[in-house]
């Protein structure tokens, strides 16, 4: 298992979950991304992302403007 | 839209309107939605050979707004409505199809367009292409 940090701060939508994306593609099952983003957009289109995938949100953090996702990979098949 | 495909008849080519197309496009590639889309009518300059360095039209009576909205683009390092479109191709499955009434019209061939342009097709080829998903006109 593998743990990515994707920073992504000072981009705006559709930028950071294309972001995810990128590091996706790399990724596998079990896998951890970390996204660091400042887009408030990044709360809901994570979420979206997440179920029509079927990946893993763990959690949303949001800290003075800035936004902490935490994703497990679970959709690879 | 779920299991299906997002088709935009792109018919507008003021600046305001391809940047929502390439929003749309984008984010339709990161959702994992196939797209299509269907260059026809005053989109047709912005994606000949080029073309999207010129094609940066305003529509009349927007020109501070849109000014506004380019400065504040740029300060959130969003890319324009051409590198958009470039990266869902990148991560998603993207056509791009110049209509053929409008490549006649204006007398384009193929070698003539953004190598983005996959194709010149009619209206009907378009149409059933998109018949399994939702059709979207900007």
């Amino acid at each position: 298992m593998v743990t990515v940090n994707i920073d992504s701060r000072g981009t705006a939508c559709p930028g950071p979950l294309t972001d995810i994306i990128r590091a996706y593609k790399k990724a596998s099952n079990g896998d951890i991304l970390v996204v660091m983003a400042t887009d408030p957009g990044i709360k809901a289109d994570s979420k979206s992302w997440c179920d029509r995938t079927k990946n893993q949100l763990v959690d949303v953090k949001e800290k003075n403007g800035e936004y902490t996702v935490t994703i497990k990979i679970t959709g690879k098949s | 839209m779920a299991g299906g495909s997002l088709n935009i008849i792109m018919s507008t080519g003021t600046v305001d309107k391809l940047i929502n197309m390439g929003v749309l496009v984008q984010t339709a590639a990161n959702l994992g939605v196939p797209v299509r889309v269907f260059v026809t009518a005053t989109a047709v300059p912005a994606f000949k050979k080029d073309g999207y360095k010129s094609a940066n039209v305003v529509p009349y009576g927007f020109n501070s707004v849109i000014n506004e909205m380019a400065v504040g683009l740029q300060k959130l390092k969003s890319g324009d409505w051409h590198e958009m479109l470039k990266t869902a191709r990148e991560i998603g499955e993207v056509k791009v199809y110049m209509c053929s009434l409008m490549a006649g019209a204006m007398n384009l061939k193929k070698s003539e367009l953004d190598p983005m342009v996959d194709d010149i097709i009619g209206a009907a080829a378009f149409m059933q292409s998109a018949s399994d998903g939702q059709v979207m006109f900007i």
